[in-house]
């Protein structure tokens, strides 16, 4: 049997330098401002921009990797696992890095976010905000991860010396490629950001008690007896819901009901409608169903239309005679008893959800 | 359904946050060098993983400041990671290692424990975090 290799500074410096390659071919996709074309956003051009800075603070790092590692051959194999760790968060960034190439001025809708993004400004402490754009191929709008990076590049900072600060005034908006000329569907856009402000202004640390206190009094004394991870993993939900519904309510303030007529559109909700029934319509299985991170469909339809009324929105399109605004007329009269989780996943969706209607 | 991405970015988190103590652990016992970024994260870190005293503490926003309780994937991380009694042992060695209670041999002693448990959980969060194929 051939003799194993003994590790050391050398086995560290050739996995560090493997690393550095893989970095390095990451950053040579990004957009260099001196590049005549394709155009991009002033937005985009710094978020490039911030991933260069990143990669040269990261490339530092490892050219130095060896020479630092400690003298206690003891912290080795310890010491050589941070490379696994700098390597899976550059496989995240290399994800998004595609998807923001992807997104030039001629392959998304620019005007309407700058215009969406103009509204935005109007909010005194979202008044600098600019948005970067991506491009991915989920279809679904609302489950785009991109506000993860802002969270590993944060964390990323705490490892390696000198990686810069994410830009505090840029937030990131991915959008489905597919759909980049759909003028009615990137109305939710005006979602994505919901997310963004909700994020900065650390709603979910506020409504954690609210969360807490929910379950509390659904399940009464029945809540010393659930396991901490059944109870994580419940406050996880219902922390989701909340910030889903937030986006949504947030849409609609931004954009008012042309929000709520494209979640029509994009939940396919126009198939409730049924004339046979007095009532004109019939809640299917998978309009009332919670899912794991979102509310039930016709649930965040319904809450919106309460929120057209208090914005005084509804009487305005009350009247219009479209089948659309029949569907928010069914939504609003659906009973919230009607809505539905269920999962094999954990023991207390049913009390879950109801401490999320209290 | 969570978006598979979203949820795979938790994990990494987590393994960022572990990887952060593990770096000032590593200071600490190869440098002998105590300075304030291994007391914020020994701070932060025991806050995190301690078990809860009762359950509304659970949702308290101090709970969830770090990836080793924000999210319910990363409970379970750390719970798959280590063994029962290893969960209260980390605690205990961290705790150890702040109040600066026992000789300095001692000490060292715990973080390389320490940095042991902190290495199993980085890890096994990288493992949930890869695209499998």
């Amino acid at each position: 049997m051939a003799k194993q290799t003994v590790l050391g500074a050398e086995t560290l410096q050739r996995d560090a330098a493997a690393l550095f390659s893989f970095v390095d071919s990451i950053y040579t996709h990004c957009h260099k401002e001196d590049d005549e074309s394709p155009v991009y956003p002033e937005s985009s051009l710094r978020f490039f921009g911030f991933i260069r800075e990143l990669s040269d603070a990261t490339k530092a790092y490892l050219n130095a990797f060896a020479s630092n590692a400690p003298s206690t051959p003891r912290l080795y194999q310890a010491y050589r696992q941070k490379l696994d760790t700098i390597r899976a968060s550059w496989l995240e960034f290399h994800f998004l890095i595609k998807s923001a190439v992807d997104a030039d001025t001629l392959s998304f809708p620019y005007t309407l976010v700058q215009a969406l993004t103009e509204r935005l400004n109007t909010i005194p402490k979202f008044k600098d905000i600019r948005f970067a754009i991506f491009h991915f191929d989920e279809l679904n709008y609302l489950e785009v991860p991109v506000s993860a990076i802002k969270t590993t590049t944060g964390r990323l900072r705490g490892i390696v010396p000198e990686c810069p600060e994410f830009p505090r005034d840029l937030g990131l908006i991915g959008i489905p490629y597919s759909q980049s000329s759909s003028l009615y569907l990137n109305l939710l856009i005006a979602h994505e950001m919901g997310h963004f402000v909700f994020q900065e202004l650390n709603l979910k640390d506020e409504l954690l008690t609210d969360m807490g206190r929910n379950l509390e009094q659904v399940l009464g004394s029945e809540l010393q007896n659930i396991s901490s991870d059944n109870l994580d993993w419940s406050k996880d939900r219902l922390a989701s819901w909340s910030e889903e519904l937030f986006c949504d309510l947030f849409a609609v303030w931004l954009i008012g009901p042309c929000y709520s007529l494209a979640s029509v559109e994009l939940f396919g909700l126009t198939t409730i409608l049924d004339p046979s029934q007095a009532i004109g319509y019939s809640a299917t299985a998978g309009s009332v169903a919670f899912f794991r991170s979102h509310p039930a469909d016709l649930f965040r339809v319904k809450r919106q239309v309460s929120f057209l009324e208090e914005l005084e929105w509804w009487n305005e399109i009350d009247s219009i005679n479209s089948h659309y605004i029949d569907v928010l007329r069914s939504a609003k009269a659906v009973d919230d008893g009607d809505f539905r989780y269920q999962t094999t996943e954990q023991d207390y969706a049913h009390e879950t959800l109801q401490a999320f209607l209290v | 359904m969570s978006s598979e991405s979203e949820i795979r970015s938790r994990y990494l988190a987590l393994a960022l946050d572990a990887r952060k103590l593990i770096d000032a652990l590593i200071a600490f016992v190869d440098q002998e060098k105590r300075n304030q970024e291994l007391e914020q994260s020994l701070q932060q870190v025991i806050a995190s993983l301690q078990p809860v005293g009762e359950k509304k503490d659970l949702f308290s926003p101090d709970r969830t400041r770090l990836a080793f309780s924000e999210y319910y994937e990363q409970v379970r991380t750390v719970e798959d990671a280590l063994k029962p009694a290893e969960r209260g042992q980390i605690v205990e060695k961290l705790q150890s290692i702040r109040s600066q209670q026992t000789d300095f041999q001692k000490q060292k002693e715990d973080a390389y424990d320490a940095i042991r448990l902190l290495s199993a959980i980085e890890s096994r969060a990288l493992y949930y975090y890869r695209p499998q194929p």
